[in-house]
Parts: C-alpha cells; structure tokens; sequence
C-alpha cells in the first residue's frame, strides 16, 4: 500500500508536469489567478469620538512582494479631509470568486503626493499583534517596464469593485487597450498611461498589467469632495442611532481612465525593499496656506514643450493630423492634496481619451502647469477643456482642429541666457545667473514687415517692463532668430526669483516662457548650489563627521549644500538614487534656512544598506548640483532587487480511505543535497515546512527556486509516512504546483 | 479432543507457543517502548547546556536572531506540533524568579493570542535542583492567510531555573488535549538537562 501511495504521489508529481508543459505558453502571459490573488482591498478606517471605527473610503492595491509590501495609491494610503484615516485594514483575495477578507493592518512605508502612489508594509494582524513578515509567503507580482508599452496595446486591470446585484465584490478582472499617453507638468511624457477600459473607481489602487503579465500601472482617481459624486451610507458614523444623509458615506462612483505607470512606482518599492525613507530637512516652518480661493487663469494651447516644460509657441487652432496638443494654465492658492480634474469635449461629446480623472493636485501653490499629449493623433473638431478644482469648475478654454496648415506668422522656442557681443548665448537655459540685464532669443516665422508685436517681461506676477508695441522690421526678414531684452534700471538689480517673458502678435499672445533667475554664473554655467557634502551626523546644523565614505553601521545620511542667490518660493527638486536606482523624488518650494547650510536626509530603518547614494538637486528640470556618497562597500548587495522568481507548492492531503483532508500533516521539503534517507530531522537540512490545515490544505512559506530537485518527506502521527526525492521544477512547471496527496492509516 | 488426550510433548509444545507469543509481544512493546523513548543529544558550549530531545523530533538550533538555544517539535503530532525548546535570558544580580515570569508573561501575551497564564509554583527537578514552573495556555493560529485552520487551545509549561546570572527556561507546548500524554516527554527532557 505505501509503495502505491508513493507510485499515486510520484504519478501526480509527473501529471503536474504534463499539465503545466502544456500551459507552459501561459507563464509568460498575463496569469489572471496569481493577480488576482496579489491584489488586495484596502479599507481606510477611522474611529468617532466614542472609538467606534467606521469606514472612511475603500480602494484596492497589489502585493509586490512576499513579505507584505503593497503598491497603492497614496490617496489611499496616506488619507485625506475626504477620507480620514486612523488604520489601513487588508484584505485578501483568499478564494477568487469571493469578496476579500480583512486580515491585516499595513502602515505607510513611502509616499509620493504628486504621483499619488504609496508602498504599505502589512505589519500586524487584526488582533493588533505584529506579523513576522519574514514567515509571509504572499501572492504578489513585480512591477514591469511601462516604458516598453504602446498605443493599442492591451491592458488587464485588477482590483475590486463594490458588491452589488451585477458584482459579488471579488477581485475583477476588466480588459481594454491603451488609449493614449498623457504628459503633465513635474512628470514630462507619459505621465498617465489613458485606457478604454472601463474601471470603476473602487478599483483605484490596484494593478493594470500588460501581456506579458508583468504590473505596468496603478488605476488612478481620486474621490471627489463630499456632496459631489455617489456614495453609499454603510454605518451609523455620527452616533445618532440613525442611518442618514448625516453620517459619512463611502465613495463609490466615478469610473477610471488614467493608469500612473509603474515606472513612477519603482523607486518607491525598492525604497522600500532596502528600509530607507527620507528624513526630511531642517527647514521646519511650513508654508502658510493661501487664504484665497484656488483659480486657473491665462489658459491657453501650446504645439509642444519644451524640455523644461515650457510651451514652444502659442496657438489659436491646429491642422487636421494634429498629434501635439497641450493645455497650458496658470494656477494660483492651490494646495497639494487638493483634487483637480480635466474634463473634454469635441464637438459638444465628452472625450475620456483627452481628459484626466479627478487627480491629486502637487504643483503647489502657483505656477504654470500643462497637460496634453504628443502619441495619438486628436481628432478634428471643437475642442472645449475645462478645469475643475476639488470638483467646482475653475477655468475653460476652446480650440478648433482640422483643415489644412496654414502659414501664419509665428513666435515660437524661446530661449534664455546670457548675451555676450555678438555670439552665441551663454549659460542658457530656464535658470538664469543673477544680473543686470535678461536676454532671450525666439525663432519668427512668416512675419510680414510692419506687424505689430510687442514683448511684456514679468517678475514674480508684476509686470516690469513698459508696454512697447513695435513693427516688425524689414531687416529682421520673414524666418530666422531674434533676441529681445530686459535690464534693470539703474541701482535696482533684478532679484532673484520667478521671471516670464511674453510675446504678442497683435493683441494675441504668441509664445511665452518662464525661467528662474537664481546663482551666480561660473564661466558658462549656472551655479545655484555649491559645497554639497554627505554627514552621517549633524549637529547643531553643521556636520560632524563630513566625508563621502561611510561605514556599514550608520543608520542616516545626511547630505549638507550652500546655496546662492535663490529666492524663496522657488520651485526646486531633490532627487536621490542608489547605485543609479532613483528612489526618492519631491519638488517644492525653496524656504531657505537660517544660516547658510541647507540639508537632507535619508535614514534606514536599520542600518543604511551599502550603496554609492547620489544627490542631484534641480531647478527647473535641469540639474544644478550633484554629489555621491559610498556607504560600507559602496554597492548595493548583489541580487538586492531580485525577487524570487519560483513555484508556489500548495496541495491537499487526505486520508486515503475516508477522502477527508488531514490536519496538521507535516509537508518537508528538503535541501537538495538530503536525500529523505539521509535526513536526520535537523532543521538544517529543511528548506521549507508546511502543516495543513484542518481541510488539509497545506502551503508551503516560500517560492521554490525553479530548476533545482527537492526531495519531499510528509508525516502525519497514525498515519505511513511518505517520501520521494528528485521532484524537478523547471521552467515549463506552471505556478502554483497543487499536489494532492493521499496516506494511508499505519 | 480431552486434555487427557493430550501428550506430554503437545503439552509442552502449547505451553511453548504461549511463552513465545508473550515473549514476543514483551519485545514488541519493549522495542517500541525504546524507539519512543530513545533520544538524540544536544549540547550548546555557548549557554553551557546540554540535554537529549526524543529522537526523530524536528531540532532547530536557535540562532542569534532567535529567542532559543534549542527546539524539538514532533512532527508527527496532530494537530499542534508538540514542542520542548529550550532558551536562555541574561539577568541581573538583583533579579528574582518572579522578574523573569513577568517578563516572559508580557512578552507572550504580546505575541501569543488569548495568552492566560494560569499557575506558578515551586518544583523541585529530578537532580534536586530547585526551580519554578509556570503553566499558561494560548490559542495557536496559523500564520499563512490561505489555510483555513481552527486555532488550537495550546496548554504549556516554562521551567525557569536560575543559575549563575541567566534565567534557564526549558518550555514544553502541547495541544490541550494531549498535554498530560505527550509530558513524559518533557520529563525525561528536564531529566537530562544538564547545565554546565
């Protein structure tokens, strides 16, 4: 009888390869089942003043590791006056065709506002006590290269949707092709993957993969204000014993079409799988909020953008073919965090590919943004955009495609720099060395002589130059380049700060560009900052221990700069990498520090892994300074970001005579180099240990390594033990392997 | 067929068979008597312990990392793998007994669900030592999500004995149920418990 058992166990051993050599195609595909069970839901949950917790919002995520990290939202994550959060709850898709049980808590590893995208670490069950996440063997996917992707391609999109008459609430799977690739300002080209899928907003959150199976982006849409989209009422939250309009409802409308590539997401999951976290600054004061409404005003359409994100030229109308369209604004009292959304119609018909779902606002409070496209071609028509802040209208602007190009005279490629007798511009660029005199040079195009046009220089909003309309002159000719100027006057030198310049062609604004007049110019460049140096220790602001090498040990990394003639409110970027893998990105405002010595953090959540840590830090988009640090060896250990790509083993076992599941069955899995016989039952010689369950379920904690033989013991007290070695899992073994095993009573 | 009809040589032939049967079923019950109770050593130069664990139990050395010197788990036992450990905790000179069943009560209860500790008395061990037993009980819940088990009511035992500036605890889990059948077990265990 045993050696039958052993025949029955080696036989299922062997159909499993049969099965999975002839699904072996399906590996390298989108694998609907592994994602749905690496997607999770995630409830955010705060408590009324009694301690009650009630239910805030509801969104999804996707596990990228086996230990528990989760890719999310950060709306979701993080919480908001919409949707307070106080706790996290998990829940996993434990059977495929029902709704997810709640099972754990997760805190909040890493965050970025601006790309509303977070990584959660599951850390406690729901009984409150910490989970050992080094015995987690969870589900999950790994995030793919959304840079590989193109129009049409197809796209499957996981999460959950709310439980109702047309839906059990069980992770869905909803397919669609790429609509087109959004850009936006502070993410440049592709900053929003659009689809034409249809995805409810509960599935914000959760995973949108490509064919290849791999996880391309995280569905994306905030919820609106209170009062403005639909909500279900789920709870008594306000302590009246009633159900009504009174208590906070969740939301549950809106439908998704904007996807954040995973390629926004990737320095924020190996953050998190190295424990580092950014520490913040020594600028402690936060700004004060604006007290005025937020506004979008001076909307007008751009043919493309520049580099530094600035528009090439203004236009009234484009030719049919049109593939290059943006929506230029400025903005004033926003603050981060605030919802904002972009809704278009053609020809009166609202367009879902030209528009963006309600989005979190990170531009902070005042600047120019944009957002359009330059990969689909726009159809013909009359275009109406508008702009939408925390779901009330805020701004609006029209443009007609279609017809044949035209030669009209243009303005168009302003640039900066410093001018210098005759030749080329120096230091050019959007960021400007403080001085006396501003010069740009712009390219014209069919201009008549004796068109009227002017120039109109601004610092910080306030016009500083007079109105002075000219014609055009018949020596500049119809084509070519031309530089204009502004100068201080004199004892009053041009401050450092926010400067735009304008150009008219009549009364209609014809191109336009801003830039930052900041640092001081060093031969052909712009330096801003300077003397930027890595501690391990700061005190008192000043380092104690200044260097770039560092050993093992230290837990932070202090990176310390001067910087030169920077005005407050400046937009600035600082952008950390190890070993060449961006981690941490944040552009905000310059609030500079007392002293002269600004400074930065990371910090590990034990000791800072060994790497080579690089510092840049821009302005404008374009980098002003740049320095690296070597921690213990200077590397990242070598498989660091490797995931262990392996097999799930899980299966039943039952009792041979009765069919019932045994629990508490012992499933070994030995090391390769034991053979069952020569096993000594020391833990040593294990590799991975799984009990069953009390239907006889059982799951082994780890992924087995493909192309290795493991040699497999299984024991049960009343019952002939089992053993088999030489199992082979190669590449064609599909995961999960399910073994379903029978014993036989002794 | 009478006894009377029985010859002296049948006679001795049944009387025969009868002994051989009960040899036999002694030698059964004596082999498998032994091979329940036979024994691995296990020594630890660092601690100074040295004990024997029953044979064919699961024995994992602690490591830095862990909170053990030593841990066997029978791997046969159903439904909770019935388990003798043994750890060591570092104390100060003015320590006493009742610190380290305090601290051992927080730490469970903060990891162990429905942690109740139920008795704590004086024991004398079988080598005369003096030392403390602290009886509590546990619910034991499987820690991967996808497997449906009923926690189970694990009834145990810290043997805390304290010798030179560290707490030596030798625990003894077992599922309620076969708490009283398995602790033969940890008897013999703390029976070869040497501490050097």
């Amino acid at each position: 009888m045993r050696r039958l058992t052993i025949l029955l166990l080696c036989s299922a051993l062997a159909l499993s390869t049969l099965v999975t050599g002839r699904t072996a195609h399906a590996q390298t595909g989108f694998d609907a089942v592994n994602a749905q069970r690496a997607t999770v839901s995630i409830t955010q949950m705060t408590r009324t003043a009694n301690g009650q917790p009630i239910i805030s919002c509801v969104g999804s995520g996707t596990l990228v590791s086996a230990s528990g990290l989760i890719l999310t939202n950060a709306h979701i994550a993080l919480g908001s006056t919409r949707c307070k959060t106080d706790m996290l709850v998990i829940g996993l898709t434990l059977q495929l065709d029902e709704p997810p049980v709640a099972t754990y808590y997760a805190d909040v590893l890493e965050s970025n506002i601006g790309w509303d995208l977070a990584v959660l670490q599951i850390t406690r069950s729901l009984d409150g006590r910490p989970i050992d996440r080094s015995v987690l063997a969870l589900p999950f996917v790994e995030p793919g290269d959304s840079e590989t992707l193109n129009l049409d391609d197809t796209l499957s999109i996981v999460g959950y949707t709310n439980s109702d008459e047309k839906s059990s609430g069980a992770a869905a799977v909803r397919r669609g092709t790429i609509s087109n690739f959004t850009e936006e300002a502070r993410v440049g080209n592709r900053a929003w993957i659009k689809t034409n899928a249809v995805i409810p907003g509960r599935m914000s959150g959760g995973g949108a993969y490509n064919n290849a199976g791999q996880l391309i982006g995280v569905p994306t849409i905030e919820p609106l204000p209170s009062g403005t989209e639909a909500c279900r009422i789920v709870q008594d939250t306000n302590g009246d014993n009633r159900i009504d309009a009174k208590d906070t409802c969740i939301p549950s409308g809106g439908y998704i079409n904007a996807l954040r590539p995973s390629r926004l997401a990737r320095g924020l999951v190996r953050a998190a799988q190295l424990g580092i976290t950014t520490g913040g600054s020594n600028v402690t004061d936060a700004l004060p909020k604006p007290k005025d409404p937020p506004a979008f005003s001076r909307l007008f359409f751009a043919s493309g953008v520049s580099a530094a994100g600035m528009p090439t030229s203004v236009v009234t109308s484009l030719p049919s073919g049109t593939k290059s369209l943006y929506l230029f604004f400025d903005y004033a009292n926003l603050i981060d965090g605030m919802v904002y959304e972009l809704r278009t119609t053609i020809d009166g018909v609202p367009n879902a590919t030209f528009s963006l779902a309600p989005t979190t606002w990170s531009g902070g409070e005042r600047g120019l943004w944009y957002i359009g496209s330059r990969e689909q071609v726009w159809p013909n028509g009359q275009y109406v955009f508008t702009l939408l802040v925390e779901g009330v209208r805020a701004g609006s602007a029209q443009i007609t495609l279609g017809g044949a190009a035209q030669t009209a005279p243009t303005f168009s490629d302003i640039l900066f720099g410093v001018a210098a007798d005759g030749r080329p511009l120096l230091a050019t660029g959007n960021v400007l060395p403080a001085g006396d005199t501003i010069t740009a040079e712009f390219v014209f195009n069919n201009m008549p002589a004796g068109a009227r046009w002017r120039q109109a220089w601004y610092y910080e909003g306030v016009q500083i130059t007079p109105p002075t309309p000219a014609s055009w002159s018949d020596k500049d000719g119809a084509n070519g380049k031309k530089r204009v100027s502004a100068a201080s006057s004199p004892g009053n030198a041009l401050q450092p700060g926010r400067y735009r310049l304008e150009l008219y062609m009549g009364d209609q604004l014809a191109a336009t560009s801003d830039f930052v007049m900041a640092g001081k110019q060093v031969i052909d460049r712009v330096n801003v900052f300077d003397n930027v140096s890595f501690a391990s220790i700061v005190t008192g602001d000043k380092p104690s221990d200044p260097g770039t090498t560092f050993n093992t040990s230290i837990t932070r990394l202090y990176t310390t700069f001067n910087w030169n003639e920077l005005a407050a409110g400046t937009p600035w970027t600082w952008r950390w990498s190890v070993d060449g893998n961006p981690l941490f990105e944040s552009t905000q405002p310059w609030q500079p520090t007392v002293g002269s010595l600004f400074w930065l953090r990371i910090e590990g959540t034990g000791h800072l892994p060994d790497g080579s840590y690089t510092l840049e830090l821009l302005v404008q988009g374009v980098s002003m300074g740049k320095a690296t640090a070597k921690v213990g060896l200077g590397q990242l250990p070598v498989n660091t970001f490797a995931t262990a790509a392996g097999i799930q083993l899980q299966g039943r076992v039952t009792d041979a005579e009765t069919g019932q599941g045994i629990p508490g069955v012992m499933f070994i899995v030995l090391r390769g180099d034991v053979a069952s016989k020569e096993f000594t039952w020391r833990m040593t010689e294990v590799d991975a240990i799984s009990i069953s369950d009390s239907q006889g379920q059982f799951q082994l904690n780890r992924l087995l390594p493909r192309g290795v033989s493991y040699n497999l013991i299984i024991v049960a007290r009343g019952y002939l033990p089992i053993s088999t070695d030489g199992l082979k899992l190669d590449d064609k073994v599909k995961s999960p392997l399910v073994l379903n095993i029978e014993l036989n009573r002794d | 067929m009478t006894e009377q009809g029985l010859t002296l040589r049948q006679r001795w032939a049944t009387w025969l068979t009868f002994a051989l049967a009960f040899a036999a079923l002694v030698g059964g019950v004596l082999l498998r008597s032994n091979t329940e109770n036979a024994t691995f050593p296990f020594s630890d130069t660092k601690t100074g312990l040295a004990v024997r664990y029953p044979a064919n139990w699961l024995l994992e050395r602690g490591t830095e990392r862990d909170d053990f010197v030593m841990r066997a788990q029978d791997p046969a036992a159903i439904p909770f793998k019935t388990t003798i450990s043994l750890s060591s905790l570092l104390l100060g000179q003015d320590a006493n007994v009742y610190d380290v069943t305090e601290l051992l009560s927080v730490r469970r209860a903060a990891a162990l669900s429905s942690y109740r500790t139920l008795d704590i008395s004086a024991i004398t061990l079988p080598d005369g030592l003096q030392a403390t037993q602290m009886t509590y009980s546990y619910a034991s819940a499987e820690v991967n999500p996808s497997l449906k088990s009923i926690p189970v009511m694990v009834r145990a035992a810290d043997v805390i004995i304290l010798n030179k500036g560290q707490a030596i605890v030798a625990t003894y889990l077992a599922d309620a149920q076969s708490y009283d059948q398995n602790q033969h077990y940890f008897g013999e265990f703390l029976r070869r418990l040497e501490i050097r």
